[in-house]
């Protein structure tokens, strides 16, 4: 991810060097590893921070018990967001990222956006070379997704209604209600986690 | 000089290489003879059936993901992130226990990337079919609703669903017919306008069935290939790997180990050898550090004996050098004594003849001339000059006699002292003889008369003191000496000198000399009998009359002591043998004053 010109374009030596250079990140490094910065060090402190995430949203008080933590209408969006399958790909503890789909399963994405192909489209592809991995992605976990927009890895769709819609289309395949879409989104509004959804940051 | 230095460097130098050679090849040997360290074997054998477990445990989830059992797909996402974590571990522990990484483990690691991949198409395969299934009942109730739909479409659809859900439950259930008749159904739909309800349903049916089909097949597939993926044999592979390097690794060590017992065998005949050589070389040093001691210790002794003797000898010298001077004072004072009292002597002699004859002539040698003068003054008959001359006689008689009857006694008095002096620088020339000590006394006390008669001279003699066998001069040397300090340190107002002579004991003769005089400051009084120590003023004494005195006495065996307070006085105390052996040579040698003393009787 570090490495990937996709995402950081970066590499070790240059992130050690760029800490390296701010006096004060090595000196509170110093004082909790007793070392300077080093990859070891610094992918230790970056997995801890990580491993602090995620942050509990309402709807993690609502597994754990705490039924007032969420409305009914969201509630039911967490219904509606089962029983269409959403679930299937967005699952587990992070509701989804723990898998790879393909990028409209039951309909055709990138015919109907209107807009040329390009290379991101192509998705894992590029990582695999695999014809069978062309327009895969990774299923992303939703923590957080209200505050996220544009979606989808060409953030052609502005807004988590749309975004919903467009899923109900490629990937389940099937109408539905805008009533439960609406509520799907609601539901979808709970995961944010609580620090943010005060401030609205975006994560 | 700079090649011996330059030798004992070199011989250290290849020394410590020996040294440090033997100490690395044992060393050597011993990392070498140490086989597989159990834990390491044990964690490693862990560490493959953990392997084996969560291979197993994917094998499961996949099935459970297939069959809709787990809920979500995080046990498999954990199972991978185990087995890549165990699979580094492997390796670290494959190197930590000093076996070369075995390609088998690579390979294993490799079918595991494999079966990650193949668990992911899996996964999406798996999440779409499972959708489409569950959609299905929806899409068959809502068929069944519509009126447009035929009872034998109804029953159709309703088949369809069925199959569909047969093979969701068994892998190798046979979808052929399923397929036949989704096709029959979709024949019905071309007839149909594509935009009416009906259309769409049938539309979304055939969509969905299908993709439960395809994802189905592909599913069974991704199974089939996911068995294909050689995880286990892997495992079992690098096993047999690992435990034909342990036993080469114990093999090795084994050997080695034979080479350590036989090396640290005779490494340790060598360092016996060298223990007894030490304690040997040891025991030599020691012997010669002992001897050396005892040696210093001897030499130190002589020394002080040598230092003593010497200091004895220097103050012999001293002394003897001091007597020498005082004797040669002496010879020479006796010398001219002698010869004073030799040359007085016969003046002396014949002053004392005349005036005796003076005094013997003084009535018969004047009678003549008396009676002559008588007869001339009665013949010329002058009674007044006869009467004049009768007492002019008489009186020059009774004045005359008496006068050189005190001239008399003074010449005999000055024979008495040239006698003394005689007798003083005697003429024993240090020869031994009889005497009293109270002969000696007096003839100093006679010496010393001019220092003495404002002093008052009290003599306690014993009666019963025996004569004793010593050298007169000598004796009365100390005496004179004695006496004159005493004398010296006392004041003519009060001065009293006390003599005492006594017996001791019946061999031993004792005589005290005390004075009231102003004693002896005690810091000085145990000085007093070292040569040229004086408190008189210069010039007025030598410093040599004690320490002659002491050695004097010393030489008659005797001892001579002296007790002072500062204020009250002084006693000098000396204690002579009656029967003093003294060796002759010594005191010939001490006493050389012979020939002086030779020259009196001339």
């Amino acid at each position: 991810m570090l490495a990937n010109p996709l995402e950081f374009a970066s590499t070790w030596p240059a992130v050690v060097a760029r800490f390296s250079a701010d006096a004060q990140m090595v000196s509170q490094i110093k004082s909790v590893y007793g070392a300077a910065p080093s990859q070891a060090n610094l992918s230790d402190a970056l997995a801890t921070y990580q491993r602090s995430l995620p942050e509990p949203s309402r709807f993690d008080r609502f597994l754990r018990g705490d039924a007032s933590a969420i409305t009914a209408d969201e509630r039911l969006g967490y219904e509606k967001f089962k029983s269409y399958g959403c679930v299937a790909c967005h699952q587990g503890v992070n509701v989804g990222g723990n898998m790879f789909q393909r990028l409209g399963a039951l309909g055709n994405y990138f015919a109907d956006r209107g807009t040329p192909e390009t290379r991101l489209d192509q998705g894992r592809f590029n990582v695999t070379r695999r014809e069978s991995d062309r327009h895969v992605f990774k299923v992303p976990s939703l923590r957080n997704v209200a505050l996220t927009a544009p979606y989808f890895h060409d953030g052609s769709v502005p807004t988590l209604e749309a975004a919903v819609a467009a899923m109900f289309k490629y990937q389940l395949g099937r109408p539905a209600p805008e009533a439960d879409k609406r509520l799907i989104v609601q539901f979808l509004r709970t995961l944010t986690a609580q620090s943010l959804e005060k401030t609205g940051n975006k994560p | 000089m700079r090649a011996p230095r330059m030798k004992r460097v070199l011989t250290w130098l290849s020394a410590s290489l020996l040294v440090m050679a033997l100490v690395a090849l044992l060393v050597f040997l011993e990392r070498k003879s140490h086989g597989i360290v159990p834990q390491a074997r044990t964690d490693l054998i862990a560490g493959l059936l953990t392997l084996r477990e969560i291979n197993a445990q994917l094998d499961v989830d996949v099935l459970r993901s297939r069959n809709g059992l787990n809920n979500n797909y995080d046990p498999l996402q954990g199972g991978y992130a185990a087995a890549a974590q165990l699979g580094e571990k492997l390796e670290t522990d494959i190197v930590a226990a000093g076996l070369e990484v075995p390609d088998a483990l690579s390979q294993l690691r490799a079918s595991f990337e494999q079966k990650f991949a193949d668990i992911d198409d899996f996964k999406a395969a798996n999440a779409i079919r499972l959708n489409s299934l569950r959609y299905l009942p929806t899409l068959v109730g809502t068929l069944e609703q519509n009126p447009q739909v035929s009872a034998s479409l109804r029953i159709q659809a309703n088949r369809v669903a069925a199959g569909l859900f047969r093979t969701n439950l068994l892998i190798d259930a046979d979808a052929s017919a399923t397929r036949q008749e989704l096709a029959e159904i979709m024949k019905a739909v071309e007839g149909l306008p594509p935009e009416t309800e009906l259309a769409q349903l049938l539309q979304g049916f055939q969509t969905h069935s299908e993709t439960i089909l395809r994802q189905s097949a592909q599913e069974i597939e991704l199974l089939a290939t996911l068995a294909a993926v050689p995880v286990s044999a892997r495992i079992d592979a690098l096993e047999a790997v690992l435990e034909q390097d342990f036993a080469r690794r114990e093999a090795v060590a084994a050997r080695y180990g034979n080479f350590l017992a036989i090396y640290s065998g005779l490494l340790l005949l060598v360092l016996f050898y060298i223990g007894v050589r030490l304690v040997r070389l040891y025991g030599q040093l020691a012997r010669i550090n002992l001897a050396l001691n005892d040696a210093n210790e001897h030499l130190e002794q002589h020394v002080e004996e040598r230092t003593r003797d010497l200091n004895n000898a220097l103050a012999e010298l001293k002394a003897s050098e001091a007597h020498l001077i005082q004797s040669e004072k002496m010879a020479s004072l006796g010398q001219m004594v002698a010869g004073v009292a030799h040359e007085i002597n016969t003046p002396l002699g014949y002053v004392h003849g005349i005036v005796e004859l003076l005094r013997d002539m003084i009535g018969s040698a004047f009678t003549p001339y008396y009676e002559r003068s008588r007869a001339l003054l009665e013949r010329l008959n002058n009674p007044e000059s006869a009467a004049a001359l009768e007492t002019m006689d008489a009186s020059l008689l009774a004045e005359l006699k008496p006068a050189l009857d005190n001239g008399l006694y003074g010449l005999d008095q000055i024979r008495e002292i040239v006698l003394n002096l005689k007798n003083f620088s005697r003429l024993d020339r240090g020869q031994h003889t009889l005497m009293r000590v109270e002969e000696s006394i007096d003839s100093a006390l006679m010496l010393a008369k001019n220092l003495t008669k404002h002093r008052k001279i009290i003599k306690h003699y014993s009666d019963t003191t025996p004569q004793i066998y010593c050298a007169p001069s000598q004796i009365n040397q100390v005496m004179l000496n004695l006496i004159t300090n005493a004398v010296q340190a006392t004041r003519e107002e009060d001065g009293t000198v006390t003599i005492n002579t006594r017996m001791k004991d019946e061999n031993t003769v004792a005589v005290k000399i005390s004075d009231n005089g102003t004693g002896i400051p005690e810091e000085v009084v145990g000085k007093i009998f070292d040569p040229f120590f004086t408190t008189k003023e210069i010039g007025k004494g030598t410093g040599l009359g004690l320490s002659i005195a002491y050695k004097i006495i010393t030489q008659h065996q005797g001892s001579i002591r002296v007790f002072s307070k500062p204020g009250i006085g002084t006693v000098f105390s000396i204690e002579l043998p009656v029967d003093s052996s003294v060796p002759q040579q010594e005191e010939a040698s001490a006493v050389p004053d012979d020939d002086m003393l030779l020259l009196e009787d001339d």
